[in-house]
């Protein structure tokens, strides 16, 4: 059984919905992230599992035991906020220890646990500085610190990297993963930020509109999205809208204006249906004279190519489909072949295209 | 100056340097200065009678004098060279008496700490003092106690538009005169006002309280008067406070009376420190609040000060005495300064 359960979790602020029947579990010493876009309510999970809000159904079971009305003093979580929310007025070493000094442990206790904290932390000596003489990434790890300090079986992070720059954000993910490793506690981790969802996380649950659009591991929500929101807001993903002509055998038929492809059904769709298929830029291939058998094919005009350095992004008109479509080619050196106007033919392969069901809008 | 110069141009300048040294020395130093010169002097009543009997001497030899030049002229050999030389005494001593006249009104200053002992020789004076200072202390503690639940409550707990809407309520009253709002605590607590008409009716008292001959009047008239002075403050330095740092410290284990007294009070260090400063100068120096709800005992220093300057007409000792509570004033900033380790530019905040 999991050590945290979400048990048709809904939490209504008024009329608005920011977490729609939501159930869930993870694993313990599992590294969990909550990935979407900002207001899809995965904050408002985070508060509600730390007992900071109250679900307006559902519940919460950690370890085992029902959370309902337990404060989130009493919880045994530990949160890390957005901001941090060190205490400025304390040293990094009472910071730390506050959670200890709660539960009335001894001075010497405290100062000690502070110091085997700072010492993973690796801020070693740090402990009589004040907060304000720390960095950016050092307050990082003393949140971090202050939050592992009272022994949480799980810990959440409120997008505790969102502050830093991008070079220190790189480096705190795989310094978050092996403290993570380290201590074996559960980490509940928000983001809207895929590369850290993806880089840092046993396992990624993708949010839209207070719902759980798909759970699984990085590779799995890459690879094989189930959604097409998750198909295109996670990673970079080409669609052509079309109605669906025969569905048999896991695989499906789309019609699209750009042609009829081939592609996997993700979603059980039947013959008839509005759909879509998504295809990664970096699987369509610019296919030769030669005729390739079983392979999707379309043809378009370049319209502006980015030259990346190892790899080239080549823009074609949108034409016959949505938007503009986008082919992700490794620098092979012979790039300097496509011209703006040119007419090519692209290529992809069924098996990496997913078909889905798609009436709706699509972000 | 050159910066100054360059930034505002010659008028603003001129305006800026010329208005604040007319308010730092007309009315900040020149004024205090003159008070402590007042205080430290005292008219020399030993002096002033000395004068008088050595004046009445002169006088008896002046008259003295003039019989004796009387004398002289009904002889009948009058001796002109003595009648002579009495007429020039008569002179010199007639111009020194017109000189002691002409400063006869005039005070004998005499410096000296006299001035300042009297409050320690005045045993009434002396009680009063320290009652001041004392309730002062208390008021500022009831208005402390009752305006940090209100202050907390306004910053961590309601809307920005709600808190505007409480400010208002909690400002409104402040629009009528202070004396007026005064006598309404007057018309509340007198012996057969609202409050014991209320109380009486209620049947939890068979007879009137006399709220007004006592403490209680005075201090509710000053903690209602000077609560305002406590809120704002205290509600300028908690609206600042990431709430997140409570949650956090929730988070962390934290019970309520842990947060306020680890995470809330400190923050607010300096915002009670400029809440518990004014209310208590505010207190120390009232005049009115005590005059109106102080009935015969609730005399207040302010009250002795009022009457050395207007009905003793020494101003001597006034001054002294004012002298005496701005230092006290002082002491009291310094000394909360220190207690809550506020230095002035966390007030200026």
């Amino acid at each position: 059984m999991g050590q945290v359960i979400l048990d048709k979790v809904s939490m209504k602020f008024g009329d608005f919905t920011a977490v729609d029947n939501v159930s869930l579990e993870i694993e313990s010493g599992e590294f969990f992230s909550f990935l979407g876009p900002s207001g899809c309510g995965k904050t408002t999970i985070l508060r509600i599992i730390s007992g900071f809000n109250r679900p307006t159904s559902g519940t919460v079971y950690i370890s085992g035991s029902s959370m309902e009305g337990i404060g989130p003093n009493k919880r045994p979580t530990a949160l890390i906020f957005q901001n941090l929310a060190l205490f400025p007025l304390m040293s990094v070493a009472d910071n730390i220890a506050f959670g200890l000094e709660v539960k009335n442990i001894g001075r010497n206790d405290r100062r000690k646990k502070a110091d085997e904290l700072l010492e993973l932390i690796a801020l070693t000596g740090y402990g009589d500085k004040n907060i304000n003489e720390l960095s950016g990434g050092q307050k990082q790890r003393v949140a971090i610190a202050r939050a592992l300090a009272v022994e949480p079986q799980v810990l959440l992070l409120d997008e505790p990297l969102s502050a830093l720059d991008l070079k220190l954000r790189q480096h705190m993910r795989s310094e978050l993963r092996d403290i993570q490793k380290k201590t074996g506690v559960t980490f509940i981790y928000i983001t809207h930020d895929q590369g850290e969802a993806m880089t840092m996380s046993d396992r990624v649950a993708v949010m839209s509109a207070g719902k759980i659009e798909q759970t699984g591991t990085p590779e799995e929500i890459y690879n094989h999205p189930s959604t097409p929101f998750t198909a295109s807001f996670v990673g970079e993903n080409n669609l052509f809208r079309g109605r669906v002509i025969s569905a048999s055998d896991g695989m499906s038929v789309i019609d699209t204006p750009c042609g009829r492809f081939t592609g996997v059904n993700t979603d059980g769709h039947k013959q008839g249906d509005e759909a879509a298929i998504f295809i990664r830029p970096e699987r369509m291939t610019v296919a030769d004279s030669t005729e390739e058998n079983g392979q999707n094919i379309f043809s378009s005009t370049v319209s502006r190519m980015e030259f990346e350095g190892s790899f080239v992004n080549l823009f074609l008109k949108k034409a016959c489909a949505d938007r503009e479509i986008s082919v992700n080619m490794m620098n092979s050196g012979e790039t300097g072949r496509f011209r703006q106007g040119q007419q090519i033919r692209i290529a992809f392969s069924p098996e990496h295209s997913r078909v889905m069901k798609a009436d709706g809008k699509i972000s | 100056m050159k910066d100054m110069l360059l930034r505002y141009g010659r008028f603003i300048t001129a305006y800026i340097l010329i208005s604040c040294t007319v308010w730092i020395v007309g009315l900040v130093i020149v004024p205090q200065l003159m008070m402590v010169d007042y205080s430290l002097w005292y008219r020399d009543e030993t002096a002033v009678q000395k004068r008088l009997e050595k004046m009445n001497v002169l006088e008896d030899r002046l008259l003295m004098i003039d019989s004796d030049i009387a004398a002289e002229k009904y002889l009948d050999h009058p001796d002109q060279a003595k009648i002579d030389s009495l007429d020039a005494e008569y002179e010199s001593l007639s111009a020194e008496i017109s000189k002691m006249e002409a400063s006869e009104t005039s005070a004998v200053k005499k410096y000296g700490m006299k001035n300042y002992m009297t409050l320690f020789s005045n045993t009434l004076h002396r009680s009063v003092f320290l009652k001041s200072i004392w309730s002062s202390v208390v008021i500022t503690l009831l208005a402390f106690a009752i305006c940090y639940p209100v202050a907390c409550y306004l910053a961590f707990s309601v809307k920005k538009q709600t808190a505007a809407l409480l400010f208002l309520g909690l400002v409104i009253p402040y629009w009528v005169n202070e004396i007026l709002r005064t006598f309404a605590w007057l018309i509340i607590l007198s012996y057969k006002g609202v409050l014991n008409t209320l109380l009486m009716k209620a049947g939890f008292i068979s007879q009137p309280i006399d709220f007004l001959n006592g403490n209680v009047g005075v201090l509710a008239g000053m903690a209602y008067a000077y609560v305002l002075f406590m809120v704002f403050p205290m509600y300028n330095t908690l609206s600042t406070l990431d709430k997140n740092q409570i949650e956090a410290a929730r988070d962390l284990g934290a019970s309520w009376i842990r947060i306020h007294r680890r995470i809330i009070i400190p923050y607010a260090k300096p915002g009670i420190a400029v809440g518990s400063i004014m209310t208590f100068m505010l207190a120390a120096g009232t005049y009115a609040v005590p005059a109106i709800l102080g009935g015969t005992s609730g005399i207040w220093f302010t009250q002795i000060i009022y009457s050395w300057f207007f009905d003793g007409g020494n101003w001597n000792q006034g001054s002294a005495y004012a002298f005496i509570l701005l230092l006290l004033c002082v002491v009291f900033i310094a000394f909360m300064m220190r207690l809550f380790r506020v230095k002035m530019e966390d007030m200026a905040k």
